[in-house]
């Protein structure tokens, strides 16, 4: 049919401009940086970072809600955002972040790769950006992220088949995009990622698909990849004797992924990770040993790199896979953690959850690795 | 002669109220020489389908669609797309582009919300081939793909 026959449906526009959405917010993330963030406890009117603090403590030294008044709590306001269509994890969505709080502006990640930002004081949607998520992208535990990074005027998320993504912070409009898994090996991500120096760090999910977990740093303004550290080593590395199949393929499925952002120490200028479950995740038979580092507290340098040329393309990874020290929930023995009254804990063996999902860390001292206090994350 | 069992499913009211998901015409986009991606997508009249029911790109990038509703009611699309959905409204007889942005490898929806659409058969796929970049995968020997 001869194409002037039909009405002009014209070229399709952004769902949300059918919205009253503002579009913008203002630049409050452009006044953040590394230094900003290493004292963001002196402004606990914010949460510039995951945990508010690098520390992972998740405190807050704001005092007007106390136990006197807490139980007069009540809603401000409520942001909602429905489902919209068929996106992967249907049945598992939900809200799993950790919101950020800059000068009055929200930035919060939710399932199915949107990007929000909120007007703090009122839920207003300022603006909203969604990564599509390709439908079949595997998905051990549901169609969530646990939120965002802002530095240098730019937000910074994963999506759910395994990019880094810095959006603008007044328009929400994408400035860069790096792809740093591999969704046909069943990788995905989830992650916070945690903003460094100059550096954007995240880590790698698919624990339960055969993969092998890492930890990767992007420049925070080019999204240049600066390097790469796996959680499980290769033969001869340090720790691979603990993977003791006679096949010697377990380690390349191992999985120890970190999903969790991880948390930093200035002084000794350490990252910290938590490492997840080896894989496959109930079936030890077929990979003897403690298989390190999964089930860990790693230890890595923020600027863990020695440089490696592989054939046509240069990596930056961390030469061997050996952090500076670990520690292990032995994956023989499951361990739960006791809060006390001074919010250390003691460690016992019991039929609990594992460190890992229980959501308590060990405090070690951290140049040597070595036990000391335990407090929740 | 007795209809089959696939003959019923292909249709609106034969073995299901409307078409099932999933089901027909498989088609390629095709790549110009802009490196952009460009295909043709028609709501079939009376039949509450998106021809063809599934679009296979070569890999993620930038895809044009130029959009046709041959049917006598108001339909729409919904297309994902990095960044936000891409909407566009279409009424009976018309014409539209729709510009998306896709990430590869995988499988992505689109439908109309209009009424149950969606439910009814129009609901489509686009398909993205490919592989993650190098730099992305992981280091160890080639596994086994199912």
């Amino acid at each position: 049919m001869a194409t002037e026959e039909y009405v002009d449906a014209g070229v399709a526009v952004d769902n949300s401009s059918l919205s009253g959405i503002v579009g913008s917010a203002p630049p409050a993330a452009k006044g953040v940086n590394y230094e900003r963030i290493l004292n963001a406890r002196s402004e606990p009117e914010n949460w510039l970072t995951y945990y508010g603090a690098y520390d992972g403590q998740r405190y807050s030294p704001l005092d007007q809600i106390n136990k006197e008044n807490v139980s007069q709590l009540a809603p401000a306001w409520v942001f909602q955002c429905g489902s919209v269509g068929l996106h992967s994890g249907k049945s598992t969505y939900s809200f799993e972040a950790s919101p950020l709080v800059v000068d009055g502006i929200m930035y919060v990640t939710g399932w199915d790769g949107w990007v929000w930002a909120l007007d703090a004081r009122t839920g207003n949607m300022l603006w909203q950006y969604r990564h599509a998520i390709p439908y079949d992208v595997s998905l051990c535990c549901g169609n969530v992220n646990r939120g965002c990074a802002v530095a240098d005027g730019m937000v910074f998320v994963t999506t759910l088949n395994a990019h880094v993504i810095a959006l603008d912070c007044e328009t929400g409009k994408k400035v860069w995009d790096k792809t740093y898994g591999d969704v046909r090996a069943g990788e995905s991500a989830t992650v916070a990622p945690l903003a460094v120096k100059d550096m954007v760090i995240v880590g790698s999910s698919g624990g339960e698909f055969g993969v092998r977990g890492h930890a990767d740093a992007f420049k925070r303004e080019t999204g240049e990849h600066v390097w790469r550290c796996y959680m499980v080593p290769k033969p001869g590395e340090p720790g691979s004797e603990t993977w003791g199949d006679d096949s010697q393929e377990a380690w390349q499925r191992g999985g120890a992924n970190c999903w969790v952002t991880s948390t930093f120490d200035p002084d000794l200028n350490l990252l910290y990770f938590g490492t997840g479950n080896p894989c496959p995740d109930f079936d030890g038979d077929v990979r003897p040993g403690d298989n390190l580092y999964t089930d860990s507290g790693v230890a890595w340098t923020s600027t863990a790199a020695r440089s490696r040329r592989t054939s046509s393309t240069r990596r930056t990874t961390c030469g061997t896979t050996t952090p500076r020290w670990s520690t292990s929930c032995s994956t023989s023995t499951v361990r739960s953690w006791r809060p006390t009254s001074t919010r250390t804990g003691s460690c016992t063996s019991s039929t609990a959850r594992t460190c890992r999902r229980s959501g308590w860390r060990r405090s070690s001292i951290a140049s040597t690795g070595a036990r000391s206090t335990r407090r929740a994350t | 002669m007795a209809e089959t069992a696939e003959e019923l499913l292909d249709k609106q009211n034969g073995a299901t109220l409307g078409r099932i998901l999933g089901r027909g015409r498989v088609e390629e986009a095709e790549e110009g020489s802009d490196g952009k991606m460009r295909a043709t997508i028609r709501i079939l009249e009376d039949e509450l389908v998106y021809d063809p029911g599934v679009l296979v790109l070569p890999h993620g990038g930038e895809l044009e669609i130029e959009i046709f509703n041959d049917d006598r009611n108001t339909h729409c699309a919904v297309f994902p797309s990095n960044g936000d959905y891409q909407f566009i409204w279409l009424v009976n007889h018309s014409r539209g582009i729709a510009n998306l942005t896709l990430d590869g490898p995988g499988y992505y929806w689109y439908g109309s919300r209009t009424g149950n659409d969606e439910g009814r058969g129009l609901t489509g796929a686009i398909v993205v081939q490919g592989d993650a970049p190098e730099e992305a995968r992981l280091d160890r020997p080639p596994q086994p793909r199912p």
